[in-house]
């Protein structure tokens, strides 16, 4: 990984509703982590409609984290990579698909349940998950106010949180 | 420190690659270290056949990191259009010319690559001499496709063969065994690949298409054109120049660039092979027949621009209005 890697984040743009067919691709990969999958896997393998190769990987006890790295990386270029998965879960098997060398556009990712959103302190550079629509915040670690603002690092894996003094705010 | 602008050199030495092709040392005059330059990159060069200044691009080959001298390879072509010609046949050592600064228009895709694979026809290796260079340097993985007519006719063979074993395929159509160099290696490439082409306009497009039919996304697509695609009629046009109102007559003969140039407009270029969007003009009036690599096929509808290189009026459109 380098620096600036893709990383998972609430505004992905491989983030999906629901997955699509890549018409442009020889092989779809889809990477299920949610027991009982059905509502999403299900109606996707009817759309692909054996018109392409396609192969399904549910992950359980006895298939591991460290087996996904193993199959990703043995991937041919053409390869469409979908992730369905709890939050934690599809971070990690992201980060495992940008290692062996995807990028966003040969990936979907269908997260199920409540997304992550992380902000980071520009002050002390301390990260912390924050509420999805929280528009402020205070550091965890130094206790400064942050403002969050609209750019995510990926260096840091959060929005900058822009350190302020609450009492220099205009009251309206 | 140098100044920006034409560089000039000397011949220093020339050295004889193959039957056809001759690799030309050029040392800069002024004696300074020439300008850096990263694997891929080509020079312009100018040099004068009487009144005639022929200008062409060559990539360079010679290690990035020595900058006391540029080395580029010529292939004499078969139906020169002057410049092969004349560099085989006319240009000695101790000779004066002068040349541009390194450009890039054929990068490597550093960051995002996990395997570089390059594929060279004839003297479409040139680029890939200093991209491999540079990836050796970086300790990255990458692997080279190179076809040629005999092992005789391979420009660098054994300069490829002994500096990175095992990481070279030969391809001769004409040797005793002949083996063809085809698209079909690209569907074993694995996940995170790049690829890139060098060569003729045929072979390039040929593995372009089945690239894209593999499945590769464009971003790991990569290619460099040495001539522009000659399809298509080359009727003649006028264009308008909004900014001054002059009128320039396109003939069948000449590119819309060279009718520009011809009549003292300071027209901005490159590549003339409509691979980099350095001639890039907009069109406020007019239709256009794209004939570039530059533009994908959504830009050329949304777009109002013409790679003046390469690009003309349509066939039913008489008239041009640009943004000059």
């Amino acid at each position: 990984m380098v620096y600036n890697s893709p990383v998972l984040f609430d505004q992905s743009e491989t983030i999906v509703e629901s997955f699509t067919v890549r018409q442009d691709r020889r092989k779809l990969l889809i990477i299920s982590a949610v027991s009982k999958d059905t509502d999403i896997i299900k109606p996707f393998i009817y759309d692909i409609n054996g018109l392409k190769e396609y192969e399904l990987i549910e992950m359980n006890d006895e298939l591991q984290f460290e087996n996904i790295s193993e199959i990703l990386d043995r991937q041919k270029m053409g390869t469409q990579l979908y992730i369905s998965a709890k939050w934690d879960d599809a971070g990690k098997i992201f980060t495992a698909a940008i290692e062996a060398g995807f990028s966003e556009d040969e990936i979907q990712t269908h997260i199920s349940g409540e997304k992550r959103r992380y902000v980071y302190c520009l002050k002390c550079y301390h990260l912390q998950e924050v509420e999805a629509e929280e528009t402020d915040t205070i550091c965890h670690h130094c206790q400064i106010s942050l403002e969050i603002g609209p750019f995510f690092s990926r260096e840091r894996k959060g929005y900058i949180g822009y350190p302020y003094n609450p009492a220099f705010v205009p009251t309206t | 420190m140098r100044a920006f602008g034409k560089i000039k050199v000397f011949v220093e030495k020339i050295v004889q690659e193959t039957k056809s092709v001759k690799r030309f040392h050029l040392y800069p005059v002024d004696l300074e270290l020439l300008p850096a330059f990263t694997g891929g990159s080509h020079i312009a060069t100018y040099v004068k056949n009487g009144d005639q200044m022929i200008e062409r691009n060559y990539s360079l080959v010679s290690h990035p990191t020595d900058r006391t001298q540029y080395a580029i390879a010529i292939r004499k072509e078969d139906h020169s259009r002057g410049g092969s010609e004349y560099w085989h046949d006319m240009v000695k050592v101790g000779d004066y010319l002068e040349i541009s600064w390194p450009k890039n228009h054929f990068p490597l895709a550093f960051k995002a690559a996990k395997h570089h694979v390059f594929y060279a026809a004839g003297i479409g290796i040139t680029p890939f001499m200093t991209m491999m260079e540079d990836l050796t340097a970086e300790g990255k993985s990458f692997e080279l496709h190179y076809a040629a007519r005999t092992k005789e006719d391979c420009a660098f063979y054994y300069e490829l063969q002994t500096k990175y074993p095992g990481q070279c395929h030969f391809y001769f159509s004409r040797s005793e065994n002949p083996t063809k160099m085809t698209p079909v290696t690209m569907a074993e490439h694995r996940i995170g690949t790049h690829v890139y082409f060098c060569g003729p306009v045929s072979m390039v497009n040929e593995f372009r298409e089945a690239a894209e039919l593999f499945g590769y996304p464009s971003h790991s697509i990569h290619f460099e054109l040495f001539a522009a695609t000659d399809e298509g009629p080359k009727n003649p046009f006028v264009v308008t120049l909004a900014n001054s109102d002059k009128k320039v007559e396109v003939s069948e003969e000449e590119t819309l660039l060279e009718a520009l140039l011809k009549a003292g407009v300071e027209a901005p270029y490159s590549c003339k092979v409509g691979g980099c969007g350095g001639c890039e003009v907009q069109v406020i009036e007019g239709e256009v027949d794209h004939r570039d690599h530059f533009y994908k096929e959504e830009e050329r509808h949304t777009k109002k621009v013409i790679l003046t290189c390469c690009s003309r009026a349509t066939e039913l459109e008489k008239e041009l209005v640009l943004e000059l």
